[in-house]
């Protein structure tokens, strides 16, 4: 990025020179800086975006573009205080978007794209861009969950048959912690990082959601999702996860299955090249993720968005900013540098590495958080913090307390 | 200082204000610019509707501090918060003080000694933090791997999350970057004693304990005050440790007002009642400055 | 002659001898040096394994393979020279507006009774009670209400206002501890006050200035929050800011976060180490106060 700006100096110093010489020079379109703000799925992303940018000013000369790369726990932060004090900046890849468009901050996608490109996003994330039916932001990528197993683990434990209810999942968890007892059967990762994504993925497969779209309202609490908790918490107390669920994030828990001290895991598309980055000798296999007794197998979409907010006249720019990154060649770096993610374009869907199609197959079945509530940040953030806390506490009263922050942020 | 200062006010009438003013103006516009100014905007904020995405509306009267005292959680984060001040400037003040005594010593390699009591204070907390997090890993950390190496455990204990350590780490991590500073400011206090006082106590056939008990302890009075106010405050606002090495959690179970009310703002999204317990966590603070000022005030006199 | 004077000899021995309480002595010292540096120790292993390295179990004190070729693609992976010319400016601007502002004030307040003196202390031990984070949004306010000051000049003058309080209270110590007889006789001698000033009295108080110069440096350099969430058009986020682009969604880059935690510390250590001696004193005039 240094090569970036200086460049751009020389590139500006250029201008300037002959600006002066020529002072008659007809004035060109106005200049522009416009800011884009993102976060790191891995630590390609800086290098990726700076080849990208100097890319993008060579070909735009009155843009200037400002980046900033931040880590997803600084980037949530950094997001609330600029829109909290009007600094937003012009382009924010993020993983919620529903509140900026409650506030008439953001675009609409159909200002800034043309139909063509528009067609061209998995219709399936588009509308989950939605608010109030208008899409006003775009899926960059999107991940989707299964079940991993340590292979060696589960058969030398004498299971026969990968599990695919919660009763086998016990069963099964049970065999191996008799003949491993130093290893953690099933990782159950409810620390803050992911929560809302672990514990959704079990309480789907006992038919339980957040948000009953069709009666429009909240149901958190409902007898489903409790007696999902209640069957974690059982699996916590029996020893069969790892310690303290409610503080283990995502992190913690990929690490340890790629140690071999965890045997199974629900883990996004992108689990594999992360083994492969950890060096991982576990021989490991994919199957749907377990349901209950009257449940069916479901998996967990998950998307992320590019949204560009409104500025007095940053709107040709930031448009031409996003066509280039969603340009075919771009597109592809950016998933590559994103690492192991479902793209969000049909175009690029068609030609996508093997490994991923498992996942893909999936996504029939999947359940999408309820994303394009305005209300959805503060949930989910409700959501991180307190429901692992439910396998220490009574799960009623936990899931109670979310329910009820929930339905005062209302259900727009 | 005492004498110079009564000199001083012995030989010369009291300036006016506007004489002053050239020489603390800068200082006192800085203040007001970047501390007063940005807590009066907090406070006039607690008292305002903010929207969910964050942006201000109208005057809210009081229903930002009902929401917060509505809350189920504040009264068990005060009471954590008041332990965790104290137990960390307690536990920083009765280690550094044997800690200053002993690098006040004479041998060879004291200076590395000293240079290595630096380090922490140097690095950022932040850094320091993200390092003890790596080292306490459950899986990957040194210390369950030494532990296990030396026979001591036999499983992989989780050290930052069990809820039976989790606090006590903090307080360890807290206690470690404080130490650093108040050794070195009790260290001065301790040179400031002139030597000749203790050789003459020594002569005279006083222990080594009562020559610090009644000769350097009463003299160290002075540092000891500050270096404790000065822990207290860092202490109550310190943020960092516990962000990078719990978030407060599980649920709000390590949290202090502090790392709440940041919590409050940017996590979930509650705004409002987050303006006012910082607008509350001023209060508190202008108590211990109070404090302060009375234990001062109470030093000088008797000194 | 040693034979002759062996008895002053055996007394000199003494001295240096060893004895069971200087080994205690001794003993407990390095214990405590070796336990203050040892998580930067860890750090800097952990910087040197190769990431497949990191994870594995059980974990290893030092790297089977060392790597130190981190510490060049450290700066392939992310712009660290542009962090660190962004957190240079700052802390120096910062260090600059501190010194400006504190001199005159503590030279002041040291020497002089005035009408709101009192309060002026006061307003200084505020200061000193308030954190940036629990201003976070009050300054973020502020920023905005300049709008065309944001970027560095805010970070500056933010870092600069909440170091100003331990600068003026730790240099008035050390001015006060310059006797005004030799300032009153050096302005007998024709001197004016501010001739005085700079002639006599910051000679002597320089090791304070030192001081104050290194903590208001390196508490810049490390500060995070307000660097985080003021900054939004600085052409790179400072060091502090900077290293989190190594933690990615589902993998820290460990080792590249430590090298480069190493390469922002390494500075600093070296600037307080350098100033040790200065620092006792520093902190001696401080205290006393």
């Amino acid at each position: 990025m240094k090569k970036v700006g200086l460049r751009r100096l020389a590139a500006l110093a250029a201008i300037s020179l002959v600006g002066t010489a020529f002072a008659a020079a007809p004035a060109h379109a106005a200049k522009i800086t416009i800011t884009v703000m993102t976060p790191n799925y891995t630590d390609a992303m800086p290098p990726y975006y700076a080849d990208l940018e100097q890319r993008f000013m060579a070909a735009n000369p009155d843009i200037t573009v400002t980046h900033t790369n931040l880590s997803w726990d600084d980037i949530l932060v950094k997001g609330r205080t600029l829109v909290a004090t009007d600094s937003t900046p012009d382009i924010l890849n993020l993983n919620t978007f529903s509140d900026y468009a409650a506030a008439d901050l953001l675009y609409k996608t159909s200002d800034l794209y043309d139909a063509k490109k528009l067609a061209d996003f998995v219709p399936a994330f588009i509308d989950n861009s939605k608010y109030n039916g208008t899409a006003y932001a775009v899926p960059d990528l999107a991940s989707a969950r299964m079940f991993f197993y340590n292979k060696q683990l589960l058969y030398s434990s004498g299971v026969t048959k990968v599990p695919t209810t919660w009763d086998e999942v016990t069963a099964a968890a049970k065999k191996i912690k008799a003949k491993y007892p130093k290893v953690y059967p099933i990782a159950v990762p409810l620390g803050p990082e992911e929560a809302q994504g672990e514990f959704q993925i079990w309480a789907g497969g006992n038919g339980g959601r957040y948000f009953d779209s069709a009666a429009g309202k909240w149901v958190i609490n409902s007898k489903a999702n409790v007696d999902t908790l209640k069957f974690l918490t059982g699996l916590v107390k029996a020893k069969l996860t790892q310690p303290n669920p409610a503080s283990t994030n995502r992190t913690d828990a990929f690490k340890l299955f790629s140690q071999g001290k965890v045997a199974m895991i629900n883990a996004s598309v992108f689990f594999p090249s992360t083994l492969k980055d950890y060096k991982s000798t576990v021989d490991y296999g994919v199957a749907p993720f377990p349901h209950s007794a009257t449940g069916h197998s479901i998996t967990l979409g998950v998307q992320d968005y590019f949204m560009a907010f409104k500025k007095p006249g940053n709107q040709d720019a930031v448009s031409k900013y996003l066509n280039f990154l969603f340009a075919a060649d771009n597109y592809a770096g950016f998933l590559r540098a994103a690492g192991g993610f479902i793209p969000a374009t049909k175009s690029a869907s068609a030609t996508v590495d093997s490994s991923l199609l498992p996942f893909i197959n999936q996504l029939p079945n999947a359940i999408f958080y309820p994303g394009d509530l305005a209300a959805w940040p503060k949930v989910v953030g409700a959501i991180t913090t307190q429901v692992g806390t439910g396998v220490n506490k009574d799960p009623q009263k936990v899931l109670d307390a979310i329910q009820k922050i929930a339905e005062a942020a209302g259900t727009k | 200082m005492t004498i110079t200062v009564a000199t001083a006010r012995k030989h010369r009438k009291k300036n006016s204000l506007i004489s002053a003013l050239p020489w603390i103006g800068p200082a006192v516009a800085l203040i007001l610019l970047v501390v007063i100014w940005p807590a009066i905007e907090l406070v006039k904020i607690s008292f305002t509707k903010i929207s969910l995405a964050g942006a201000l509306g109208g005057f809210n009267g009081l229903q930002n501090f009902r929401d917060l005292f509505a809350n189920p959680n504040l009264s068990v984060i005060a009471l954590r918060t008041v332990i965790w001040v104290f137990l960390v400037v307690f536990l920083t003040v009765i280690i550094s003080l044997p800690i200053a005594q002993l690098i006040n010593q004479k041998f060879p390699g004291r200076k590395f000694v000293r240079w290595a009591m630096i380090v922490p204070w140097a690095a950022s907390v932040v850094m320091t933090s993200i390092i003890w997090k790596w080292i306490l890993d459950l899986s990957s950390g040194e210390l369950n791997l030494t532990l296990t190496q030396l026979g001591i455990i036999h499983d992989d204990v989780d050290w930052l999350h069990d809820p039976r350590f989790s606090f006590y780490v903090l307080v360890f991590v807290a206690v470690f970057v404080s130490i650093p500073f108040t050794s070195f400011v009790l260290l001065a206090g301790l040179q400031s004693i002139p030597a000749d006082l203790s050789e003459a106590a020594s002569v005279d056939g006083a222990t080594p304990w009562q020559i610090y008990r009644r000769i350097k302890f009463p003299l160290l009075r002075n540092s000891l005050a500050i270096a404790t106010i000065i822990n207290l405050i860092n202490v109550f606002n310190s943020f960092p440790i516990i962000w990078a090495m719990t978030h407060g959690g599980p649920g709000y179970d390590t949290d202090t007002t502090t790392t709440f009310a940041y919590k409050m703002a940017f996590i979930e999204y509650n705004m409002g009642p987050s303006t006012a317990l910082g607008a509350v966590n001023f209060f508190f603070i202008l108590i211990i400055v109070g404090i302060y000022l009375r234990v001062t005030r109470a030093a000088r006199i008797e000194a | 002659m040693s034979a002759l004077k062996s008895s002053e000899v055996k007394v000199l021995k003494k001295k240096r001898e060893f004895t069971p309480k200087k080994i205690a002595i001794m003993a407990s010292a390095y214990l405590i040096a070796w336990f203050f540096v040892y998580p930067y120790i860890n750090m800097l292993m952990t910087s040197l394994k190769p990431h497949g390295e990191l994870y594995t179990a059980p974990t290893h004190h030092v790297p089977i393979h060392w790597k130190f070729t981190n510490y060049i693609e450290v700066w392939k992976h992310a712009p660290i020279a542009g962090f660190l010319k962004s957190s240079l400016i700052v802390s120096i601007c910062a260090t600059i507006l501190v010194l400006l502002v504190s001199i005159p004030a503590a030279y002041y307040v040291a020497r002089n009774r005035f009408r709101g003196r009192g309060f002026f202390l006061l307003l200084v031990l505020a200061t000193q009670m308030f954190s940036p984070t629990a201003l976070i949004i009050g300054i973020f306010r502020e920023v905005k209400f300049f709008h065309g000051l944001n970027g560095y000049p805010a970070l500056i003058v933010v870092n600069a206002g909440f170091n100003l309080a331990f600068a003026v209270w730790l240099l008035s110590g050390f001015f006060a501890s310059v006797p005004v007889e030799i300032e009153e006789a050096a302005m007998v001698d024709g001197c004016s006050k501010f001739k005085a000033l700079t002639k006599i009295t910051l000679p002597v108080a320089l090791p304070g200035i030192v001081t104050a110069v290194i903590f208001t440096f390196v508490s810049t350099w490390n500060e995070f929050t307000v660097a985080l969430t003021v900054m939004s058009s600085l052409p790179k986020e400072p060091i502090s800011v900077g290293i989190t682009t190594f933690i990615g969604e589902y993998d820290v880059a460990w080792e590249y976060l430590f090298a480069t935690t190493t390469i922002a510390i390494i500075p600093v250590v070296i600037l307080f180490i350098s100033i040790e001696k200065y620092l006792v004193g520093g902190l001696t005039a401080g205290s006393v106060k």
